[in-house]
């Protein structure tokens, strides 16, 4: 990549269009397709065109970035302003405008989240068609795509949550897209709510974003993050520097408020003596912990996973895309993106990791024993998210957007090919209804099996790099979540495959489900798949997975080292840099700085990394072979074997009770509240107070007057200014 | 008595207020009863303007060029009830409207 020319900003400006173009394809598509039928056809065109397009600009962009090494070094990042949104107080005020941060991590995010869309809103054209709200899908999907590129390149915490919420809001009509079935509205319902947990997390984190940095723009964000950091470690302050002068100067969100609105001065002053420089410090530590909530909601991690699974209710292309892909990945890109503020956390990162690692673990059990084929790739999903959260929180954030970047195409191949071989059977998703489905579409077998190698970590696959890097980092800065990630690469080889060998292997037999449109259909003589039987899936739906397998297999070697260097010279590997004394630093470094030169440094880590490519290459060739036996040639052993762990299937089956956990002790209590509410409406409110006290009062007090009304317009007047006398003598009586 | 002071305008409005008042409580023609009403008005008016040259700022200004504007378009719809009523019965006498007797 080094063959590129310098940065050139005309092509950087191209940015501002890229959310454009969505938001365009989502007005046609929602309001003039919507109001003009005959036209409804080319909904899939219009996204697809605007979506190429948003594409194409980011290939512009990334051109018009040169080499991210020679960008670093001019530049850092380019701010592409489009227009002010909300300025309040003066220069120093509150400050958030509607402006793309441009650097490395900023392309790779576009490339991926554009790229893969396109390739998927092409699959959905076939895989939608004939469906009765074809331009209405194609319309949230242009929403998605506009609030993805917003989050992705917004340039303050505040409109990368604008995007955060856009993302929300459109996963949450495309879950419940089929809005006539009770099941995918519950499950809209559920993603919704369970990411307000997280939200409320990160809106508190950007507040306190404010109070401490007094902006939200990453630009000044960011580098005094970094420089508070570099104090704390070379011990030359308590952290305390930057926040200890006085007040007026040290508290830029009201200095200059001064000389513009006074009163507000006031009020910044007392609030800056409350929240002085002792708070600061406390909210230091708490700020990327509600941060991580958010990321944590968005990106199904543990406490919050369960929405996930349950998002599957929505047609297929939208399980690869938001759910796979793009969206579920914004609480690692945030992550990664404010990694300064979260390494000025002690143990933030750790946590990061921890959360990430048992994640993985967790979700990776689970996967074993699910049997719709769309919840193993979710619980998958949960599990490779988790890899990434591991790589974000031992600071190999390389690995993990590189992990997030190969992940995106994999992971839709398998979505999507999952969803082929659904659409062929009308809408069966149960692999113990389905074997040997080889023979009757070898084009998504094969397809299918590239997602699959890569997903197990196949040798040079793209899998087994990301999953490499993470690995061996996570093994140098913690060794047990990096065991715990090696276990879960054997696991996760295991259950792929045990999912492809059901389903494509063996004697074909098949029993068709009877959806049509994601609705049960009555009469399914009408529906073309209900006569023919399982079938390949036309070119138009192929095409795409092609290029995405073509993907899973070449992106490891191919990229691998673009990646490294446009991760390193972003913002979130400047942040890496800045701390010498990390046990995972590794050769990278020694240009940058040449302070460490001494090779006893990168021992370690490269020594893990020789390790973890051992076991995984071997672990994931035996794994598959594992499952091979079992799932391909003797699938009664398999029986045998898990009725005789009938327990742990049980449990693992039921996703460890989760959902029936969250029932017991959060649904349950609200809605014992709730019956007590209830009870006290009833009898108290409703039988005393209105039925009796309230009805009876009024009547008595009525009737007690009438003699008083005796209906002359002066006397109303006169009883009227007496009473405004009474009241005037009160107010006087009691301020005098 | 050389000066005008603020307490002078006060008493003004305070005198037309209450002449309002009891010309409100005393008379019985529909028409001047709503006349009083107009008078009462021009005595808060006057307190405003007073007030507010007497603290130097706008406010009660700028309020009372509100309660003018308000006044003449009340004043507009008030005739046109009056004339309506007196429609009804061929008499302005305010006693004639009793209905609310309880």
């Amino acid at each position: 990549m080094h063959t590129l020319a310098a940065t050139n900003l005309d092509l950087i400006n191209l940015a501002k269009w890229i959310p454009l173009l969505p938001l365009i394809a989502l007005v046609i598509n929602g309001i003039v397709l919507g109001a003009f039928k005959p036209a409804r056809k080319f909904a899939a065109l219009v996204t697809i065109l605007a979506v190429g397009g948003s594409f194409a600009l980011s290939v512009a962009v990334w051109l018009g970035m040169g080499s991210a090494s020679e960008f670093t070094s001019e530049q850092a990042f380019v701010i592409v302003r489009a227009f002010e949104w909300i300025h309040i107080g003066g220069f120093d005020g509150f400050r958030a405008d509607v402006s793309f941060f441009i650097d490395p991590l900023t392309v790779i995010m576009l490339l991926t989240v554009t790229g893969v869309g396109t390739l998927i809103a092409i699959y959905a054209s076939g895989y939608m068609a004939g469906d009765p709200g074809y331009h209405r899908f194609f319309a949230y999907i242009g929403l998605f795509i506009f609030a993805m590129t917003i989050l992705v390149m917004a340039d303050n915490l505040l409109l990368l949550f604008l995007g955060w919420e856009g993302v929300g809001v459109s996963s949450y009509l495309l879950i419940g897209y089929y809005y006539r079935k009770p099941s995918a509205v519950a499950a809209a319902k559920k993603a919704f709510i369970v990411n307000r947990v997280g939200d409320f997390g990160f809106a508190l984190g950007l507040m306190g974003v404010f109070l401490v940095f007094g902006a939200v723009q990453y630009d000044r964000v960011l580098p005094e993050a970094e420089s508070v950091y570099w104090m704390q470690e070379h011990g030359l302050d308590d952290g305390r520097g930057i926040f200890s002068n006085t007040i007026d100067d040290a508290d830029p969100i009201f200095a200059d408020a001064e000389l513009v609105i006074p009163n507000i001065v006031e009020v910044g002053k007392r609030e800056a003596e409350i929240f002085g420089s002792d708070l600061k410090k406390t909210l230091l530590i708490i700020i990327p912990f509600l941060l991580m909530l958010g990321a944590f909601g968005k990106s199904a991690q543990l406490p919050l996973h369960v929405w996930l699974p349950d998002a599957m209710e929505g047609p297929t292309p939208v399980s690869a895309l938001i759910h796979a892909a793009t969206m579920v990945t914004a609480g690692v890109y945030m992550i990664a993106r404010l990694l300064p503020i979260f390494q000025l956390s002690e143990y933030a990162l750790y946590t990061v990791a921890i959360v990430g690692g048992v994640t993985a673990l967790f979700a990776a059990t689970i996967a074993l024993c699910q049997y719709d084929i769309k919840r193993v790739w979710a619980y998958s999903t949960v599990s490779q998210l988790g890899y990434m959260f591991l790589g974000v929180g031992v600071l190999s954030t390389v690995g993990g957007v590189f992990h997030l970047f190969t992940h995106a195409f994999f992971k839709a191949l398998l979505f999507l090919t999952a969803g082929s071989v659904m659409h062929a059977l009308a809408g069966q998703l149960d692999m113990r209804k389905m074997s040997g489905l080889f023979r009757k579409m070898p084009v998504t077998a094969i397809l299918m099996l590239i997602g699959c190698l890569a997903l197990a970590g196949f040798p040079y696959t793209a899998g087994y790099y990301s999953k490499d890097l993470i690995l061996a980092e996570a093994l140098v800065a913690h060794p047990w979540l990096g065991w715990m990630g090696i276990a879960v690469a054997l696991i996760t080889a295991f259950y792929t495959f045990r999912l492809w060998f059901r389903v494509f292997t063996g004697p074909t037999e098949y029993e068709m489900s009877n959806e049509h449109h994601g609705y049960p259909s009555d009469h399914a003589h009408d529906d073309d798949h209900a006569h023919h039987g399982p079938h390949e899936m036309p070119i138009l739906m192929n095409a795409p997975l092609v290029i995405l397998a073509i993907g899973a297999i070449t992106l490891g070697f191919l990229t691998h080292d673009w990646v490294k260097d446009m991760v390193e010279h972003s913002t979130a590997g400047a942040a890496r840099l800045s701390e010498p004394h990390s046990p995972a630093h590794h050769a990278a470094h020694v240009e940058v700085d040449p302070h460490h030169t001494d090779t006893a440094h990168h021992d370690p880590y490269h020594a893990a990394h020789k390790l973890v490519s051992t076991i995984t290459k071997i672990g994931s060739i035996s794994m598959i072979l594992l499952a091979g036996y079992f799932f391909w040639f003797n699938r009664k052993a398999a029986e045998r074997i898990a009725s005789a762990f009938g327990l742990i299937k049980r449990f693992l089956e039921n996703k460890w009770y989760v959902d029936e956990l969250y029932h017991v002790i959060i649904v349950l209590p609200l809605r014992v509240f709730g019956w007590l509410f209830y009870l006290f409406d009833r009898l108290i409110i409703d039988g005393l107070v209105v039925d009796g006290l309230l009805r009876y009062t009024p009547r008595l007090a009525g009737e007690a007057q009438t003699p008083l009304a005796r209906g002359v317009l002066q006397g109303f007047a006169v009883v009227m200014a007496i009473g405004v006398i009474a009241v005037l003598a009160f107010v006087m009586y009691s301020v005098l | 008595m050389e000066y005008l002071t603020l307490n002078h305008y006060l008493l003004t409005g305070a005198i037309l207020f209450a002449l309002g008042v009891i010309g409100f409580a005393t008379r019985r023609n529909l028409i001047v009863m709503f006349l009083c009403t107009e008078m009462m008005f021009q005595g808060v008016a006057v307190t405003l303007v007073a007030f507010s040259k007497y603290h130097g700022n706008l406010d009660g200004q700028s309020f009372v060029i509100f309660v003018l504007t308000i006044a003449a378009a009340e004043a507009a719809l008030a005739l046109g009830l009056v004339v309506y009523l007196f429609r009804r019965k061929q008499t302005l006498d305010a006693e004639a409207w009793s209905a609310m007797k309880g």
